[in-house]
């Protein structure tokens, strides 16, 4: 394309050019006929414009947090309901504090799903009894609460350089805990002092069941 | 799903001949009926459309009572049956979701007689009649167990008429998943006493509470079922409650009914 050897080729403000001259292609030119290899030395060179590094941190990252939920238990049906939600999380620096809310309530929506209602079930047989949305229970937005969540706990991760931690994960991790914990502490305080432990899904029936065990 | 014909007739007794055709099969809102025929459960030579019967549609009031067509829509009876008859009309709003209660119907439901379904407990309570293009059937005898009904080979529903009660409602316990009933009961006080009819809980089907009946009948409060006791050992048992849960249910949500009716 520039009619040059490699060596007198380099690349300067997105342009590779060759020294001495007023001979460049831009970056966009390059990869555009890289694609589009019609005047290419095929034989020699494979069209296409592919670069792989792996990154390999000098450790993980340790995001820490904290969360805390409301519910309602009705004693006679065994129905809980979760009333508030409220996640504090130190994932290090925030790049886009929009999409770590999101991926927070996510994971707060799945965990209060796992929590409280999907169940894959299955009898002696082996048969799943849980196998369609009739019988599997998916949370719903009328299911959860609008959620606060705060990140005004930063601390900076030290071994990455944009300071980061990982986000992914924690909604889901730390909310079927604050959700049982929740539940077992209402049961408690409304007087049902024998129900130390339901199981997930904690469901109508075996909060039901635990009440009157 | 299999091959199948359609037909869509605009009278009752089109549709009367239409199906009594071997292989024929009613259509009403599909809920029901056509998740059964993809899941090839089903393979009816022939679906006879019911919803193009102008009579088989809507609900007006008629002797005193309330008379809905076979194929009025659950969404219709919603918000046309409010001002006659509200504890109806909010059973039939808090079916499935807004596209299920667009297209599922009356007449489709209570022939279908799902141990789980809202309207069976409403026509049961509140002794409706189902009209059938051949005959007149009480409700205490169109019930026969689960997914069982009166009707015959050919016979279809085509009006259910609803005395209207003093006072009247229904609760729903949701069942977690699909939201159909896991138990829903329907307290209906008329003048000469109070029926109470219960879906979701038995296996024979949609049934009426005698006892609380009895109860409720000397004494409309919640109290006066305090003292009942409801055995669980014969009701449905699953992934969602024992029949003991179940039973449980029945006793409260009769109670809450009859404070809210
Ligand atoms: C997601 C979902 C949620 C639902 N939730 C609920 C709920 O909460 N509560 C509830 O009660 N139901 C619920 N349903 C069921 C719903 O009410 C259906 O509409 C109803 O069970 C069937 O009515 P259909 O008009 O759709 O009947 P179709 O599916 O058309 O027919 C059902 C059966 O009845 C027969 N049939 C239809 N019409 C007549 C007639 N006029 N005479 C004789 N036989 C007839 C058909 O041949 C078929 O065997 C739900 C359904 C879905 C898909």
């Amino acid at each position: 394309m520039l009619e040059a050897a490699e060596g007198d080729i380099v690349f300067e403000d997105g342009k590779f050019q060759v020294t001495g001259t007023d001979k460049a292609k831009t970056f966009g030119e390059i990869a555009f006929s890289a694609y589009v290899p019609h005047n290419y030395p095929l034989e020699t060179l494979e069209p296409g414009l592919e670069e792989t590094s792996f990154y390999d941190p000098a450790n993980f990252t340790y995001p820490a947090g904290a969360y805390a939920c409301e519910v309602e238990v009705d004693p006679e049906t065994g129905q809980v309901s979760v009333c508030s939600f409220t996640c504090a999380d130190d994932f290090g620096n925030v790049m886009n504090p929009m999409i770590v809310e999101g991926q927070v309530h996510g994971g707060v929506g799945q965990g209060i799903g796992q929590a409280l209602l999907e169940n894959t079930s299955y009898d002696e047989n082996g048969q799943l009894l849980s196998g369609s949305y009739m019988d599997y229970a998916m949370p719903r937005a009328e299911d959860v609460p609008f959620y606060t969540v705060d990140h005004s706990c930063v601390t900076a991760c030290t071994h990455n350089p944009l300071g980061v931690k990982g986000c992914g994960e924690a909604g889901a991790i730390g909310s079927p805990p604050a959700v049982v914990n929740a539940v077992i502490d209402a049961l408690q305080r409304g007087g049902y002092k024998h129900v130390k432990h339901i199981d997930m899904p904690v469901s109508p029936a075996r909060v039901w069941a635990a009440i009157n065990g | 799903m299999y091959d199948f014909e359609f037909v869509k007739p605009s009278s009752i007794a089109e549709a009367a001949k239409a199906l009594a055709a071997d292989g024929a099969q009613a259509l009403s809102g599909g809920q029901t009926l056509l998740p059964t025929m993809k899941q090839r459960l089903a393979a009816p030579g022939t679906l006879v459309s019911l919803t193009g019967i102008a009579e088989m549609q809507g609900v007006c009031l008629s002797d005193g009572g309330l008379h809905i067509g076979g194929a009025t829509p659950h969404a219709v009876v919603a918000a046309q049956a409010k001002p006659h008859y509200p504890a109806l009309a909010a059973l039939a709003g808090g079916i499935g979701d807004p596209a299920v209660r667009n297209r599922g119907t009356i007449g489709g439901s209570i022939a279908n007689n799902d141990p789980a379904a809202c309207y069976p407990s409403a026509v049961l309570a509140s002794g409706a009649t189902v009209v059938t293009n051949k005959r007149k059937i009480a409700a205490d005898d169109y019930f026969q167990g689960m997914f069982t009904t009166a009707l015959e080979e050919g016979e279809f529903v085509i009006e259910v008429r609803f005395p209207i009660p003093q006072k009247a409602a229904y609760v729903k316990f949701n069942q977690p998943a699909s939201r159909f009933a896991l138990t829903g009961v329907f307290v209906a006080k008329f003048a000469d006493g109070v029926r109470v009819a219960v879906t979701g809980a038995s296996n024979d089907g949609v049934f009426r509470w005698a006892e609380a009946e009895a109860a409720l009948s000397a004494d409309f409060r919640a109290e006066a079922i305090a003292g009942l006791v409801v055995d669980g050992s014969d009701m449905i048992s699953d992934l969602h409650g024992s029949g003991a849960y179940r039973a449980n249910l029945v006793k409260v949500l009769t109670g809450r009914a009859v404070s809210a009716a």
